[in-house]
């Protein structure tokens, strides 16, 4: 199966997710700014990646794990990717959509926005990292649920 | 067979329009009338677009002409199409920009058809709106 979470910028909390999912965050514990600064596409995808379905790596049951970013509009993605499907006879048990929303909170918003929409790197990364932080039991929730779902 | 995916992000149904001149359902050798017209809108609507998948039928070479609008986020909607398949390994599509732009006639007439009672004269603003910009639409498909 191929599953792909989605978030605004396709670079924060999908990407989070993603990295849980694949056991490159510690899942036990909090993890520390270095550890989120350090997964790959953590706050470096920009406007122009909006849309691209980004595979991160392959998790211990063979599923396919992948990222992306939609801007404010999960039902365009939603809506593309199950047409898409019905009309290319693609059957729904081979991917799986999860969306971030609901994850995130305001000083993810901020400073992603700072960061990734301003190029203001100082204060917007600090800010996006302290946010992940804050939220990441509420991530690493969902990325559970969605492990036992499998 | 492929399947041809026309799109647009001018929040009005172009590519429906085009996935409907493509697949015999609206005339490609004359402007279609307003009947012809009212039927493929009336399968689609007249709204901004949500992105949804509409298969207006096939054409004479047997290609599935699908369509697809929203407004804004064109980049966006061919990145998501383009990656989606490409990850699906399905490569038997092609995928084709609308870049028709709405003007004032247009977009009185959508507003119009919202309002009962002047339902008609919306889809007659929209029909000679798109009596112009059939032109433009044909060498497309």
């Amino acid at each position: 199966m191929k599953i792909i979470y989605h978030c605004f910028g396709g670079t924060h909390s999908s990407v989070t997710a993603a990295a849980c999912h694949l056991g490159m965050l510690p899942t036990s514990i909090t993890p520390k700014n270095e550890d989120l600064l350090a997964i790959p596409f953590f706050d470096a995808r920009d406007n122009h990646d909006h849309g691209n379905i980004t595979l991160m790596g392959i998790d211990d049951n063979g599923n396919d794990i992948y990222f992306v970013g939609r801007r404010s509009c999960p039902q365009l993605l939603e809506n593309i990717i199950y047409g898409l499907a019905r009309e290319f006879d693609i059957p729904p048990h081979h991917f799986k959509l999860v969306s971030m929303e609901g994850k995130i909170n305001f000083s993810m918003r901020l400073g992603g926005f700072m960061s990734r929409r301003f190029k203001w790197i100082y204060p917007g990364r600090p800010l996006v990292t302290r946010g992940t932080i804050n939220a990441f039991t509420s991530i690493i929730n969902l990325v559970r649920r969605v492990k036992a779902r499998e | 067979m492929k399947k041809l995916i026309f799109y647009n992000d001018t929040g009005f149904p172009y590519a429906a329009l085009a996935a409907a001149i493509r697949s015999g359902v609206l005339p490609a050798h004359r402007p279609p009338t307003s009947n012809e017209l009212e039927q493929v809108l009336a399968q689609t609507g007249l709204g901004r677009g949500d992105a949804s998948v509409y298969n207006l039928g096939q054409s004479k070479q047997g290609d599935s002409c699908l369509a697809l609008w929203a407004r804004g986020n064109g980049d966006m909607i061919g990145r998501v199409i383009k990656s989606f398949l490409a990850l699906m390994r399905v490569d038997n599509y092609e995928l084709v920009h609308i870049k028709c732009r709405k003007n004032l006639l247009v977009k009185t007439g959508v507003v119009l058809t919202r309002i009962p009672g002047l339902r008609y004269l919306g889809l007659m603003l929209v029909y000679r709106h798109i009596l112009k910009i059939y032109r433009e639409l044909k060498p497309i498909v």
